[in-house]
């Protein structure tokens, strides 16, 4: 077997992006002998002579499978020109979904054409995700489910650092901590979760041995379904003037950290008592850093959202969620859930052995090794012919096309029915 | 005076969509030809967020109109506030709204209006430590940046600010037309792009395009300055709050003393300082003698005001 990886060589402004193309290139190298994989350039800002260059090495490696791991450009561009020159030996296309399925529905719906009756099979990183795409199929197309993968050796359980944490950001041992890491944005429900936090910390519900550090910059996302965007600075101030309505005995309980490297994450997640974040970002198709954190034996407080759901292994040690719904302007999380978790952290925050458990379960999930082995199970799988996409996405891609955002009721500025079809999925009950 | 700084936290306080600007879906514009002018200054005219309102006085119909904010942190540069001051040297009776005015143009509000304003800074993050990889240099190829200075002696003072083996990412928007539609801005570019080449050659990126520049990916650790000061028709510039945004540092930023000030947090890493407004500091009155005796119409969109007014620097009758 001969396998194609076709990406950009040139990394993506979208930092998790380029770590999960790094992952999934890792894995299928894990997976498959170097002779077996090649590794072919399609830029997102392409020419045509990118992609016919693109294909002419596919053709002469003799490759069996192409598999797009990018998120752009979208796979579109390449089949169409694919269609023009003839498959050759290749039987089968394999497509790495990500969150931004549905910000390109007119590009999926040429794709159908492009496509017809060839084989190809789409792997998303998570159940909800694969049951969004699913209801968008034709016929019984399967849609298989593989993780992002995080790096063997970038995540791990360790406790050496936690001391240096503890002491640098002025934490007990005794603190429980709450930590968030990733983009502060609307819908990532900084805000909201800020507010829960400090409302509870206020009434007395929780006392001054709980902490919430928040680490990651923000950024300038509304929500792009509505057309709200933000200006410079809006979240921000957003989030201080929350902040700073509170007493500063209070406030104090919240910390935001700005970014950290990456690399400097480790200690972050060994020090912290629960990963904590409700998202409800439309393009949480997985969630990089909770993946991470479990990977380190961090327990994770999450939505039961879109990718978020997948992290569920049936431990309720390693995760809990709270319910999530959609509303008129915005998907929301169940307040009253969430405040219930954060008064119960406390009593059931977890033994260092206990938290080596969950490293040790996550690892043998979610890590690029253990992702390698359901890549092959996927591309082993029967080939199945592609009969395009239903009526549902074709209709979105039209009106894409005219108004940019397909799940607008420009009549009232809430959402269309559209978008309670498509994103019921991610709200679907998980436990 | 201390009533001027309560007052003015109080309304940031509590500001809600209502009083904040840009929340507001019927904005008129004083004139389209000023509105237009300012407008082609773009990204550095571009508007952040702040419950104090940052904006220009073009951006208001009329006095009336900039009484519905509370309060309002103008961004104009030295030529739009002393129009504005000289066509409304008197307070208009009623007047419900407090101006903040960068603390660099002080001298050019007019005692009168002293219950009215105050003087607010931008603390930017300063570069304290040595190791930065990448220097981002942002300015527009207009008249205005050669007002005083030639590009070679722009580049020997940007020259020492920096050092020789750092990256380096020009941010210099081209424009045919800047603030005058009548004016050719185009001579300005060949000189100052030969000298830029000259010295540089190919240790810099060079991004000329006004609509793409917001779309640079800044990497997060670098150094930022201002190819040159040019404090004429904005003082407060967006891209300097963007690299603030994103972690990045300021060579030589102002000195900015806290004392008695409330202060504000913009980001993670940098501030808006209000003070009260020091009466003392007001050289407006020899100003205005100046406009009077020239006989000038003190309006912002005249080219004959612009010219006035870097005459009025160059005599040292302006400070800024």
């Amino acid at each position: 077997m001969k396998i194609a990886l076709v990406y950009s060589f040139k990394e993506s402004e979208w930092f998790s992006v380029t770590k999960i193309l790094n992952n999934l290139i890792s894995s299928y190298k894990a997976a498959y002998s170097q002779s077996e994989i090649i590794e072919v350039n399609v830029p997102w800002n392409y020419a045509d002579t990118d992609l016919k260059q693109a294909i002419k090495q596919i053709k002469n490696e003799n490759v069996d499978k192409v598999v797009f791991l990018d998120h752009k450009p979208n796979p579109l561009y390449f089949a169409r020109q694919l269609r023009v020159e003839g498959l050759g030996a290749i039987k089968e296309i394999v497509i790495h979904v990500y969150g931004d399925f549905t910000l390109d529905f007119n590009k999926w719906s040429n794709f159908h054409y492009a496509m017809e009756g060839v084989n190809v099979k789409f792997v998303c990183a998570s159940h909800k995700q694969k049951d969004l795409v699913s209801s968008m199929l034709l016929g019984d197309n399967p849609v298989y489910v593989c993780p992002f993968p995080v790096a063997d050796d970038e995540f791990y359980y360790d406790d050496s650092g936690v001391d240096e944490i503890r002491k640098k950001h002025k934490l007990r041992e005794s603190d429980t901590v709450f930590l968030y890491v990733g983009r502060i944005s609307t819908m990532k429900r900084n805000l909201e979760t800020i507010k829960t936090f400090l409302e509870l910390r206020k009434n007395g519900d929780l006392d001054d041995s709980h902490k919430f550090l928040i680490a990651g910059g923000f950024d300038l996302l509304g929500n792009h379904y509505l057309r709200e965007g933000l200006l410079l600075g809006e979240y921000f101030r957003r989030v201080m003037q929350v902040i700073e309505s509170y007493p500063k005995e209070i406030s104090e309980s919240v910390k935001l950290l700005g970014s950290i490297k990456n690399t400097e994450l480790v200690p972050f997640y060994n020090t912290a008592d629960y990963f904590l974040s409700m998202s409800t970002y439309h393009d949480e198709d997985y969630g990089m850093a909770v993946a991470e954190s479990l990977c380190c034996g961090l327990p994770a407080i999450l939505t039961d959202w879109a990718g978020y759901s997948s992290f569920n292994l049936g431990d309720e040690k390693a995760t809990r969620y709270v319910d999530c719904s959609l509303s008129q302007k915005s998907p929301e999380f169940n307040c009253e859930q969430l405040s219930e978790h954060l008064k119960q952290a406390k009593k059931l925050k977890l033994s260092r052995e206990e938290r080596k458990e969950i490293a040790k379960k996550y690892k043998n999930e979610i890590t690029v090794s253990a992702c390698s082995k359901k890549i092959i199970d996927i591309q082993n799988a029967p080939e199945s012919i592609f009969n395009g996409f239903n009526d549902t996405l074709h209709r979105l891609g039209l009106i894409t096309i005219f108004k940019g955002t397909p799940f607008l009721n420009e009549f009232n500025n809430c959402y269309n029915q559209f978008y309670y079809e498509v994103y019921e999925s991610y709200v679907r009950k998980n436990r | 005076m201390r009533v001027m700084l309560e007052k003015i936290d109080n309304y940031i306080k509590n500001a809600h969509d209502e009083v904040i600007l840009w929340k507001r879906w019927d904005i008129k514009r004083a004139s389209n030809e000023y509105a237009e002018a300012m407008s082609r200054m773009y990204p550095f005219t571009h508007k952040y967020y702040f419950e104090a309102n940052p904006s220009y006085i073009c951006d208001y119909k009329n006095l009336l109109d900039m009484q519905r904010q509370p309060v309002i942190m103008l961004q104009d540069g030295v030529i739009n506030l002393t129009a504005f001051f000289a066509q409304n040297y008197r307070v208009p009776p009623n007047f419900k709204t407090i101006l903040l005015i960068n603390k660099r143009f002080e001298s050019v509000i007019p005692p009168s209006w002293k219950d009215y304003v105050a003087t607010y800074e931008i603390e930017y993050p300063k570069l304290d430590k040595q190791d930065i990889k990448k220097i981002y240099v942002y300015g527009m190829l207009v008249s205005y940046s050669f007002w005083f200075q030639s590009p070679k002696e722009i580049l020997d003072e940007l020259d020492k600010k920096i050092s020789k083996n750092i990256e380096i990412e020009f941010m210099l928007p081209i424009r045919e037309r800047s603030f005058f539609i009548t004016q050719d801005e185009t001579k300005y570019v060949t000189p100052f792009l030969e000298e830029l080449y000259e010295r540089y050659g190919k240790r810099m990126t060079l991004h000329t395009n006004y609509d793409q520049l917001l779309n640079v990916q800044i990497k997060k650790g670098s150094a930022f300055c201002e190819l040159v000061d040019t404090p004429y028709i904005f003082g407060d510039n967006y891209m300097s709050h963007v690299f603030s945004h994103n972690d990045c540092y300021m060579i030589n930023p102002p000195h900015v003393d806290k004392k008695d000030a409330l202060v504000y947090p913009l980001s993670l890493n940098h501030n808006v300082i209000i003070k009260d407004f020091d009466k003392s500091k007001s050289k407006f009155n020899e100003f205005m003698v100046e406009v009077k005796s020239q006989r000038l119409d003190p309006s912002p969109i005249a080219r004959k005001y612009h010219i006035f007014i870097k005459d009025c620097i160059e005599k040292g009758l302006l400070k800024v």
